[in-house]
C-alpha cells in the first residue's frame, strides 16, 4: 500500500459508535468523567486552532478526535489517561501542518509544483509569490475595501500599536490603552481581534479570486 | 512565570524553538483557558508585524523565516500589504491638500470679516454725517427738484 492511499484511506476513516466509545473509555473508564474530558480537550484542541488563524477549528477539533479514536480502535493504540492532553495537541499540530501543506498547494500555481510529492519550498519564494498575487490580482483593491469596513478608528487603533517600536513599545502602548480608556489586557483583546477581522476579511475575498483547484 | 517570560516563550512557541517537552507542558497550560490563549494570539501578530518593519534580531529572523514564514505565508503576505496599504494611506494624509491648506489658511484669518465690517461700519457713520453736514448745494448733478424734494425730506428727518 502506498503512502498516498494509506493517507487516504486513514483521511476517509469515519468514526462509529464502537470506535468513539474505546476512545472515551481511553479517557476515562468512568463514562462521565470521560464524558468531561472530552469536551475540555475538545475546547482546548478549539482554542488551538483558533490561535493558528484555522478558519475552522470545530472540524479540526473533530478530526483530531477521529484520527486519535481510529488508531485505538484499529492499531490498539493506548492513551496516557493521566496526561492525555500533550498527545491530542500534537496531533492537532500534525493536523494543521497538513492543512498549512494543503492550503499551500491550493494557493500556488498548479504549473509550478509537482502533485505528486511534496516539493522542496523556499520559504522567501513562497512568501514572494503570495504577495505577488495579492498585488496582482485585485488584491489591493480587495485589502482597501476590508480596512474601509473595520473603519478609521479601528485601523488608527491598530496602525498606532503597531508603529511602536524598540524599547518605548511598552510605555507606548500603555499610553495607547490609557488615552482609550482601557486595561492593557482589553487593549490586547481589542488588536487581537481588529487583526483578525482583516485577515478574515482578506481571505474571504481573496477565496473568491482564486482558482478553484 | 512572569508576563515577560510568558511573552517569550510564546514568540519561542511560534518560531518552533522549543523542545517538545517544553511544548507539551506549554500547550497543556495555555490552551486551558482563553486568556492566555488571546495572550497567544497577539504574540503572534506582533511577531509577524517585527519581522515586517524588519525588528527581529537575527536569530529570531531564521527561524522565522524557516518554519512560521513557509507555513503561514499567506497571512503574512496579507499582513504586509495592509501594512504597505497603511504607510501609502499615512503618506496620502501627510502631503498638502491644497484645499485643507485654503481652508486653514482662511480659519486663521477668522477675525478678518469682523474686522471689515467693523471698518465698513464706521465709513458708513462718518459718510452719514458728512452727508448730513452738507447742504443740497454740495450735492453737485442733481436737478433742482430733486434737491430741494431731498431738503424737505431732510428737513423732516
Amino acid at each position: 500500500m502506498s503512502f498516498e492511499t494509506k493517507r487516504v484511506l486513514k483521511k476517509d476513516w469515519v468514526l462509529n459508535a464502537e470506535a468513539f466509545q474505546k476512545l472515551l473509555f481511553s479517557l476515562d473508564t468512568d463514562i462521565e468523567k470521560a464524558s468531561t474530558i472530552y469536551e475540555d480537550i475538545r475546547k482546548r484542541l478549539i482554542r488551538q486552532f483558533r490561535a493558528n488563524q484555522s478558519q475552522i477549528p470545530e472540524e479540526q477539533a473533530d478530526e483530531v478526535f477521529n484520527r486519535i479514536a481510529r488508531k485505538i480502535y484499529e492499531e490498539g493504540f493506548i492513551l496516557d489517561n493521566s496526561n492525555p492532553y500533550p498527545y491530542f495537541h500534537s496531533m492537532a499540530r500534525y493536523i494543521l501542518l497538513e492543512y498549512q501543506r494543503e492550503s499551500r498547494r491550493k494557493l500556488i500555481s498548479l504549473q509550478d509544483l509537482s502533485m505528486s510529492e511534496e516539493p522542496l519550498y523556499n520559504p522567501k519564494e513562497v512568501f514572494a509569490k503570495f504577495t505577488e498575487r495579492l498585488r496582482n490580482e485585485a488584491g489591493l483593491n480587495f485589502l482597501e475595501e476590508c480596512r474601509r469596513n473595520i473603519g478609521e478608528k479601528d485601523i488608527a487603533i491598530l496602525e498606532r500599536y503597531n508603529s511602536t517600536d524598540g524599547e518605548k513599545k511598552k510605555e507606548l502602548r500603555r499610553q495607547l490603552a490609557e488615552d482609550l480608556g482601557k486595561s492593557r489586557n482589553a487593549l490586547k483583546i481589542s488588536i487581537n481581534r481588529i487583526r483578525k477581522k482583516l485577515l478574515d476579511c482578506a481571505r474571504e475575498k481573496l477565496a473568491k479570486i482564486e482558482p478553484a483547484d | 512565570m512572569n508576563d515577560l517570560e510568558k511573552n517569550r516563550f510564546m514568540r519561542e512557541y511560534w518560531l518552533n524553538s522549543l523542545t517538545d517537552a517544553q511544548m507539551n507542558a506549554f500547550e497543556t497550560e495555555w490552551f486551558s483557558n482563553d486568556e492566555d490563549t488571546e495572550l497567544l494570539e497577539l504574540v503572534r501578530g506582533n511577531l509577524i508585524n517585527d519581522y515586517l518593519t524588519n525588528s527581529l534580531p537575527p536569530s529570531a529572523l531564521n527561524n522565522f523565516e524557516n518554519h512560521f514564514l513557509l507555513n503561514n505565508a499567506q497571512e503574512i503576505a496579507i499582513a504586509q500589504s495592509y501594512l504597505e496599504l497603511s504607510r501609502q494611506a499615512q503618506n496620502e494624509s501627510r502631503r498638502p491638500n491644497i484645499w485643507k491648506t485654503m481652508a486653514e489658511a482662511l480659519s486663521s484669518f477668522k477675525r478678518i470679516p469682523q474686522i471689515a465690517f467693523a471698518v465698513l461700519l464706521i465709513g458708513a457713520f462718518v459718510l452719514l454725517i458728512r452727508f448730513y453736514n452738507s447742504t443740497p448745494a454740495d450735492i453737485g448733478g442733481i436737478d433742482d427738484d430733486f434737491t430741494s424734494s431731498n431738503a424737505i425730506i431732510f428737513g423732516i428727518l
